[in-house]
């Protein structure tokens, strides 16, 4: 009865505060970083592989700087108006040397003249794949005598993280317009999981920044209404 | 489907009768109500009208700035909510919804800020 009454008088109290107000949710605008009327020409590429060497991480079986290139390339033709100019054969980055890279503003300057281009998207990558499977400790109850035991459990799991450098260049000038950090982590609950499988998974969830970087996008966010 | 409609156009009508006559003698409880019906139901132009009444004749009323800085945010006025969101924290700086809100509209507007205008809008709006 006591614990009626004060959950009674708990509700009444509340009452006017949520009574009060109603939640509506707007739809609001978020600009792109990149500044661009929308239709230029674009060339993606060249993109350069970056390893730190970790010690945890896995010997991948193919060419994770091609495959984002490819990627990124079949989601600006789908989700942009930008004209993608199909990617030229043998351009290299000048250095293995990403900063290097990043400032030698003549190799983006021919590049830009030789495609004919507005801009160029480039950059480096960095993607590994960690076996991240290891003992935790995990509360037990026994069904024989009712107590808490601890006891150590496997749990297989399997870690993907990324670490993009999105270099924008201007095409004429050769000169970097737009520089966008992109960093992801994801665990997968098995062992050995498939590292391809796991890069697109990856890839998937980095798709709407990805996208924000270059058009403008919508967010949904919610507000409070006061009512009288 | 039909179910909806008769229902929600009876209260378009009633919106619109009621912006265009006789709401001169509104109180301001009443305009706050009929802006967030509106509100509610995505008519945020309504709404602005609404809650810019209700604050002609209470302009000091925190809830009621509040009310007109998401309407708004909602037509994309986003430098007017900004200014009204810091009345309405001036009329009452201790109401948690008020500063909910604004902390949320903070959050979106200085990343709407950090990005660039598209070059088409930048060269409609000079």
């Amino acid at each position: 009865m006591r614990r009626a009454s004060a959950a009674l008088a708990a509700l009444l109290l509340a009452a006017p505060v949520l009574a009060g107000t109603r939640e509506v949710e707007l739809r609001l605008p978020v600009r792109p970083k990149l500044a661009a009327a929308g239709q230029e020409r674009v060339y993606v590429g060249p993109f350069m592989r970056e390893s730190q060497g970790d010690e945890g991480s896995v010997q991948l079986g193919f060419d994770v700087a091609g495959e984002f290139e490819r990627y990124l390339r079949r989601l600006l033709r789908k989700e942009t108006r930008f004209n993608i100019i199909p990617s030229i054969e043998g351009v290299r980055p000048s250095s293995s040397d990403s900063l290097a890279v990043a400032n030698d503003s003549e190799f983006w300057r021919q590049l830009g003249t030789q495609a004919q281009v507005d801009f160029i998207i480039a950059g480096s990558i960095d993607f590994q794949v960690q076996d991240r499977s290891g003992y935790k400790t995990e509360e037990y109850v026994s069904p024989i005598d009712g107590r808490t035991y601890y006891r150590q459990v496997l749990v297989e799991q399997t870690g993907f993280a990324y670490d993009i450098l999105l270099n924008i260049y201007d095409g004429r000038t050769g000169k970097l317009v737009l520089q966008e950090p992109l960093k992801d982590f994801q665990e997968r609950p098995e062992r050995n999981f498939d590292e391809f499988t796991g890069m697109f998974a990856n890839l998937f969830a980095l798709e709407n920044r990805l996208i924000g970087v270059f058009v403008p996008r919508t967010v949904k966010s919610k507000r409070l209404l006061f009512t009288p | 489907m039909t179910r909806w409609l008769l229902p929600a156009a009876v209260a378009l009508v009633a919106l619109t009768a009621c912006s265009s006559s006789g709401s001169q003698s509104l109180s301001a409880e009443d305009e706050m109500r009929f802006g967030v019906d509106a509100g509610r139901r995505g008519y945020w132009q309504e709404a602005l009208f609404r809650f810019e009444r209700a604050i002609a004749k209470e302009p000091a009323n925190g809830e009621m700035l509040n009310n007109l800085a998401v309407t708004q945010e909602a037509l994309g006025r986003f430098d007017d909510a900004l200014a009204t969101y810091k009345d309405a924290l001036k009329a009452e700086p201790k109401n948690q919804n008020i500063r909910r809100n604004y902390a949320r509209f903070a959050e979106f507007y200085s990343s709407y800020a950090r990005g660039v205008r598209p070059k088409a809008e930048a060269n409609e709006t000079r």
